[in-house]
């Protein structure tokens, strides 16, 4: 069944050939793989030789690693979220790991996964060294991409019996806990992404066994909205493009300041004031929630039309922050914790920034309503004063680092943060009116 | 159900509304008419508090609209000019989301769900279907659902059958007959006149920021020896001199 599978993915590609389109298409695709693949050996044969100064060839083979498990995962959302697919109907005579088996192939032969395969191959040849090892690693790296993805999958679309929910937090602890072990030390990376995909095979076998639906029907028949506020973000191309860019820039820099850190022993901008606005969940704010009702318009006014209550909008708020929040401290925390010796004022600056951030962005979101007609406007997605005030507000946090005096900021944003709660809710019935006219406009 | 004195709304120099006055009692079908840009939709917004009135009185349920507690919105029903739906999730899910808004318990909600499901949509697949990828009058339809989920005591439907093709105007005319009992009250803005006539029971023209007509369907047509439509047109007078002046057509 999974050499016909195999066959039959051949053929359509093949088939598809006879489209120009599909033709062409497929020949950028190989020139691309081509050209990535050639340069990626470039680099790591100088890095071989000596040439790139501090940059070790393992270094450069680790971020190769790196972008590879970003770029599968990325596919998943970007540019708009793809369920798992179901290749046959459960009622194809096969056994349930024949089944499994079926749908981990498929996904393995995906256009995206051959044409990534393409670029390390083509990079093996071009390598002076260690040829076979850097194919398996890649690989193998690749084949751990698309488990994983699979994984994270496995928690978004299916409804499943408690032990398969139990299962799902517990398969997450290994590939952490390699994680950790791999940013700390690169020396068992080659056992570990052996032995990973075996891993993350085996505990994907075992959850499909306790999925109790598929996503569909589930998605059509089921009340529950279990996956309403992933849609809301995943479905809304103004927030999904904003946020994705947000999260991607900050990430960028975060990784970029801790690959700066383990060669120089250095910090971007030193450390000082203006890095740890991007170490705050700043961004989510300053880029959507700031404006939360300009980008979900309808939900505010499902609340204000059917109850009013201005509770129930900000507790929906407060749920649909909690995906973006999650991954933004998913990415932000190990890295900080990793490269500073702060964990105490980390954790404290990171939780008093968003608390204070969530609470100030309902009072914004009320004063100043935008209307969002696009995920990049010229006058910006939220007003220009929240930002300011936002960011100040988080370079003043701050100073917590600076001296345990600074501590005593801490109840005076709880504070400032409860204010502005409480102050927004009593703004809420004489503003809503404004708000309203300035989102008809959008 | 709904009493309004004395209200006046105006954007900037343009009076909208003057010191209209309206009362909409239980039982009743008010069909309110109107040209284009006589504040139908204004005086929607108002009742439901989504603009701000310059002054007047607006009760609903006999307590200032303003003042409404979620009890009280709750017995409301609304298909408003934005229609107010959640293009990013599907038909279900958007219901779903609303009837728990409402607190209707699962099992009534999946059913009421499936009811309306099964008498305004066609395809069940439409079900699945995420509203960004609705047609227009599908759109209306899953508004419409979601006005009356709840079975509200106060219907607020501000042009519900535009963009609807007449089979489907029919079903909700149907719908709304059914729905229509001693002790709610429907209000519908539209200008689909043969529409408004076959469910309405009582007639309100707006013109010239006030109401210049506000009795029973009966009055307006007197007792059905007047059409609506020339009813209407004999209460609005358009200019049909101006006619006369195109000699280009």
């Amino acid at each position: 069944m999974i050499a016909y599978l195999l066959f039959i993915r051949l053929k359509g590609y093949f088939l598809g050939l006879k489209n120009p389109m599909n033709i062409g298409l497929t020949l950028l695709a190989v020139i691309i793989a081509w050209l990535y693949g050639w340069a990626l050996a470039g680099i790591i044969n100088k890095a071989y030789l000596g040439d790139m100064g501090s940059t070790t060839p393992q270094s450069v083979i680790n971020f190769s690693l790196v972008a590879i498990v970003g770029f599968v995962m990325l596919r998943m959302i970007f540019p708009r979220y793809k369920p798992q697919r179901q290749y046959l109907p459960k009622f194809y005579p096969l056994s349930r790991f024949q089944h499994y088996l079926l749908s981990v192939v498929s996904d393995l032969t995906k256009p995206l996964m051959v044409g990534i395969a393409l670029f390390i191959s083509i990079c093996c040849m071009y390598l002076y060294d260690s040829k076979i090892t850097f194919l398996l690693l890649e690989l193998s790296t690749l084949i751990t991409a698309q488990l994983l993805r699979r994984l994270v999958q496995y928690g978004l679309d299916y409804r499943k019996k408690s032990l398969g929910n139990a299962l799902f937090v517990i398969s997450w602890v290994i590939p952490a806990l390699l994680m950790v072990n791999y940013t700390f030390s690169f020396q068992y990376i080659r056992i570990l992404s052996l032995f990973l995909p075996l891993y993350l095979f085996t505990i994907g076998y075992f959850l499909e066994l306790t999925i109790l639906e598929n996503r569909k029907s589930q998605m059509a028949g089921g009340t529950k909205n279990s996956n309403l506020y992933l849609k809301l973000l995943i479905n809304n191309p103004k927030a999904r493009l904003i946020l994705f860019f947000g999260i991607g820039f900050k990430s960028f820099l975060l990784v970029g300041d801790f690959y700066m850190f383990r060669s120089k022993g250095k910090h971007m901008f030193d450390g000082q004031l203006v890095y740890w606005i991007f170490a705050s969940p700043l961004l989510l704010f300053t880029y959507v929630f700031n404006n939360v009702w300009g980008f979900w318009k309808e939900i505010w006014l499902n609340y204000e039309l059917r109850t009013g209550s201005y509770k129930e909008m900000t507790h929906f708020v407060s749920r649909l922050l909690v995906l973006p929040v999650l991954v933004d401290a998913l990415i932000t925390l190990p890295l900080l914790l990793l490269t500073w010796d702060l964990s105490r004022f980390i954790l404290l600056f990171y939780v008093v920034s968003l608390l204070f951030l969530i609470a100030f962005s309902f009072l914004w979101s009320l004063l100043f309503p935008m209307s969002v007609i696009t995920s990049f406007q010229m006058r910006g997605n939220s007003s220009f004063v929240s930002s300011m005030v936002s960011m100040v507000a988080v370079v003043f946090l701050s100073l917590l680092k600076l001296n345990y005096w600074f501590y005593i900021l801490i109840p005076f944003y709880l504070f400032l943060s409860y204010m502005a709660y409480h102050y927004s809710q009593d703004f809420y019935r004489g503003k809503k009116y404004n708000l309203y006219n300035k989102l008809q406009k959008g | 159900m709904i009493q309004i004195t004395d209200l006046t709304k105006s954007y900037g120099k343009f009076k909208i509304l003057d010191k209209l006055n309206l009362t909409i009692d239980a039982g009743q079908v008010y069909g309110l008419l109107g040209k284009n840009g006589a504040g139908k939709t204004t005086l929607i917004n108002l009742i439901l508090d989504l603009i701000e009135k310059d002054s007047g009185s607006i009760q609903v349920f006999d307590t200032d609209h303003r003042q409404l507690e979620k009890s009280a919105k709750r017995r409301i029903g609304v298909v408003n000019e934005d229609l107010a739906l959640i293009e990013e999730i599907s038909g279900y899910e958007f219901l779903s989301f609303v009837g728990k808004i409402y607190k209707i318990p699962s099992e009534t909600l999946k059913k009421r769900i499936n009811d309306l499901f099964a008498y305004f949509f066609e395809d069940p697949a439409d079900l699945k279907k995420n509203i960004a990828k609705y047609s227009t009058g599908m759109k209306k339809k899953i508004a419409f659902c979601a006005a009356v989920i709840h079975t509200p005591d106060l219907l607020v439907l501000d042009e519900p059958f535009s963009g609807l093709d007449p089979f489907v105007a029919n079903q909700m005319i149907t719908f709304l007959k059914k729905y229509h009992r001693n002790d709610r009250a429907i209000l519908i803005s539209s200008h689909d006149l043969s529409y408004v006539e076959k469910v309405s029971t009582h007639i309100g023209v707006l013109d010239n920021h006030q109401l210049v007509f506000n009795s029973t369907l009966g009055n307006f047509t007197e007792n059905g020896a007047n059409e609506l439509d020339a009813a209407l047109l004999g209460l609005l007078k358009p200019n049909e001199s101006e006619i006369e002046k195109i000699d280009w057509v």
